[in-house]
């Protein structure tokens, strides 16, 4: 409790500036990634052919290392926050259009024409049924999209854009080992605190009638 | 309503036509049954009635009215539509299932709950018990009920069913065929019905249809296509599925029977059942097979032991054994292969029988 | 300071050889935890839900940890990429097992194999695909986490990365990060070819 106390009392300021830039780099661009992958997993979903194409695209990009891309994209966008967001946007894309893609698609086909049949449009469809069966899934998309985030956001210090990477890297490069201490440990329950929320908001969209008993 | 097809085909792109030049009038009220091997275009042809498929020539009309007309998701709103895998939306309770037309329809609150309750009683589903329940915390039998009531819902006077009870298990089988036909006694519809299986037909139809390659090769009454099919096909797909009986009633003694039990109380792992017409209490153990029967006097005294053995029926059995065995006592017990208690003859249900048999309609 | 092809080509062998020996390390784990605990649910989650904390650890917290107590060094990465490699393999090996048709477990009891013959001859071979492409995965990420193993002190393509970065010298940079992420795509594809392949038989 000392050393903890000891910590927070020598570094609190740089802790909650660390905090506020990598909140800030994961929380845009997982929302960027939202708003784009979501949408877009739904379109493919009606489209197969394209999606197959889309899909593998977005899964190369994936494979890629992260410092990798950092490093690949820093001639070209230079460093600042900025850049820092575009990669971790890029990053963000694919578990949760992959999720979105797979959760729309494994909506048994029954119901869809069941829905058809009894007159849903296909917006009404999209919403009263597939969208609700797919929802556990793309909530797990999101999930697995965030804990990525944070982990890359903490690399995007050594582009300039902050976070507690700052405190790892200078802990790191001064042996400084109450510096590590300072940067990992909130990373970590950053990753481990929004697995959490995601997974107690998938079990909030899981449709009772299909919970575990 | 009518339902008619004028020159109806329908090609899949690079195939053979799944259906080619038909011609039919479903009449209102009747329950017309199309039927063939699979792949022969029954299907197709009742997915056409609410356009999930578009023919590829000819035209389809509701009473006289070209169903281009209508706009799809007006059209289809109007019509009842079943489907084998019960098609219930595991998301949604029993209620919020039979609701989904009446909400597209806007139907204000309180006349959707009156609804489902008239249905739901309509199948003596309690509303209480049931109407809260998802799709899984119910048996196939009653999932495929609800799949039926969802059907009514908005009342369409026009009803398609796809092999509704095809994946159901012989005995639900035969107790859904039995309330179908209770249920479209008394609702007139149009009802157009897709099966494979020769003996639900003659059961259910009040005309059949009979398909193969996408032809229509035989239309008429359970009685005139058992007794002059029109060809060699024919006669094949009638015999190869319906062994033929001595009386062209295809009647079973499950359709004798009555199967409205009511539970009376239960002891341990027994349960006594009590059920219109008959004095008699019934007992049966957890999974419902036949012990004996007791006397009121007996339940009464809380004396739970089978007081009588009477020799159950099967649920196959001919109408010609369970008339010889009848004539000796007041009621039979009808059990399955696996000596699982079904219904029960008793006078009141033997008469019930005989009035659907003559009238078409029950008291 | 100028890097020739020779450079890049040892320290992709380098990358590749430290990513196999935590990736395999990790999956030996995994494998060997499915397989026993296959019958015993609760051991499994409780090594499932370990493994899925270890997995939302973010890498480059996990390896500072590591460098307090390992030291700079491969060993530190190694530790790192074996604890990341657990999941992938812990969990596809017990969804393949548990997918396996148990009338097929059961025709191999019938014909006098042991318990251990049918998980060798049976279970195994059909699961193999669905281990191949755990560790595949695990692979992938392992190569992404070697590249920051430079920061406590290991080998592999990362050090050019992290040379160009604090030169500021962009051709560098690009000399480990052009190649790091060719070696993750390759694998990524050929392995996923392999997948592909026994799918197909």
């Amino acid at each position: 409790m000392n050393y903890i106390g000891y910590l927070w009392s020598t570094y609190n300021s740089q802790i909650i500036q660390a905090m506020w830039q990598q909140i800030y780099l994961v929380g845009i661009s997982l929302v960027c990634g939202a708003i784009v992958s979501i949408p877009l997993g739904i379109y493919l979903s009606k489209h197969t052919r394209l999606a197959t194409w889309v899909i593998t695209a977005v899964s190369i990009l994936q494979t890629i290392p992260s410092l990798a891309f950092f490093a690949i994209i820093l001639p070209i966008l230079g460093i600042g926050a900025t850049p820092a967001l575009i990669v971790l946007f890029l990053y963000s894309l694919l578990p949760m259009l992959r999720n979105t893609y797979t959760g729309l698609r494994s909506v048994d086909p029954t119901l869809i024409d069941v829905a058809k049949g009894m007159g849903m449009t296909s917006f009404q469809r999209l919403i009263f049924v597939e969208l609700r069966l797919a929802a556990p899934l793309i909530v797990a998309g999101i999930r697995l999209s965030t804990i990525y985030l944070v982990s890359w956001a903490t690399m995007a210090s050594l582009i300039g854009a902050g976070g507690f990477g700052d405190l790892i890297f200078a802990g790191i490069d001064n042996y400084n080992n109450d510096l590590i201490i300072t940067g990992a440990v909130p990373t970590a329950l950053m990753a481990f605190i929004a697995s959490m929320i995601f997974t107690l908001i998938r079990r909030y969209v899981t449709p009772i009638g299909l919970r575990r008993a | 309503m009518t339902v008619t097809f004028s020159e109806v085909t329908k090609v899949y792109q690079g195939k053979k036509p799944a259906v080619e030049n038909l011609n039919l009038e479903v009449h209102t009220g009747e329950l017309l049954v199309l039927i063939g091997p699979s792949g022969c275009g029954k299907t197709t042809t009742l997915r056409m009635i609410n356009r999930l498929e578009e023919p590829t020539h000819g035209k389809i009309q509701i009473d006289g009215r070209d169903i281009e007309k209508f706009k799809e998701e007006e059209l289809r709103r109007g019509i009842g539509y079943t489907v084998q895998q019960t098609g219930l939306f595991p998301h949604m309770t029993v209620k919020d299932n039979i609701e989904v037309v009446p909400r597209l329809l806007k139907w204000p609150k309180d006349k959707r709950d009156e609804r489902v309750r008239e249905l739901l009683a309509m199948v003596n589903m309690d509303f209480e018990e049931f109407a809260h329940r998802y799709p899984r915390q119910l048996s196939g039998g009653q999932q495929q009920r609800i799949g039926v009531l969802r059907s009514l819902a908005a009342d369409p006077p026009i009803i398609l069913m796809d092999e509704p009870f095809g994946a159901l298990d012989p005995i639900s089988r035969e107790v859904l065929q039995i309330e179908l036909k209770k249920l479209q006694a008394r609702l007139q519809k149009t009802i157009i019905f897709v099966t494979h299986d020769i003996d639900e037909a003659i059961r259910l139809g009040d005309r059949i249809a009979i398909f193969q390659t996408g032809q229509l090769v035989q239309l008429g009454s359970p009685q005139e296509i058992v007794k002059n099919p029109v060809n060699e096909f024919v006669a094949s797909f009638i015999k190869k599925n319906y062994q033929f009986e001595t009386s062209n009633l295809s009647l079973k003694a499950l359709d004798l029977a009555s199967v409205d039990f009511h539970p009376y109380e239960s002891h341990d792992d027994r349960i006594i059942l009590s059920i219109d017409g008959s004095d008699d209490f019934y007992l049966v153990d957890s999974d419902h097979r036949f012990i004996g029967t007791i006397s009121k006097e007996n339940v009464k005294a809380n004396q739970i032991t089978a007081d009588k053995v009477l020799q159950p029926i099967r649920v196959y059995d001919s109408v010609q054994n369970i008339l010889s065995i009848f004539k000796d006592v007041n009621t039979l017990p009808v059990v399955d292969d696996g000596n699982k208690l079904v219904g029960v003859i008793t006078s009141l249900s033997l008469m019930n029988a005989v009035a659907r048999l003559v009238g078409g309609n029950e008291s | 300071m100028t890097v020739t092809f020779s450079d890049i080509l040892s320290a992709s062998f380098v990358h590749l050889y430290l990513s196999l020996i935590g990736t395999f390390a990790g999956g030996l784990i995994g494998f060997i935890v499915a397989v026993l605990g296959r019958n015993h649910a609760r051991i499994l989650t409780v090594f499932l839900t370990i493994a899925e904390l270890i997995q939302t650890f973010p890498s480059i917290a996990m390896l500072a940890l590591l460098l307090l107590v390992f030291g700079l060094g491969n060993n530190t990465l190694i530790v790192a990429l074996a604890l990341y490699g657990i999941m992938p393999v812990l969990q596809n090996t017990y969804e393949g097992l548990s997918a396996v048709d148990p009338m097929l477990i059961d025709v191999g009891r019938g014909m006098g194999m042991t318990k251990r013959q049918v998980l060798r001859r049976v279970e195994l071979p059909l699961t193999f695909p669905m281990i191949l492409a755990g560790f595949r995965v695990s692979l992938v990420t392992s190569i992404g986490i070697a590249t920051i193993g430079v920061f406590v002190g290991s080998g592999g393509l990362g050090l050019f990365i992290y040379r160009g970065l604090q030169m500021l010298d962009n051709q560098i940079m690009l000399e480990g990060a052009v190649p790091a992420a060719i070696l993750a795509i390759l694998v990524e594809l050929l392995i996923g070819l392999l997948e592909r392949r026994l799918a197909k038989r």
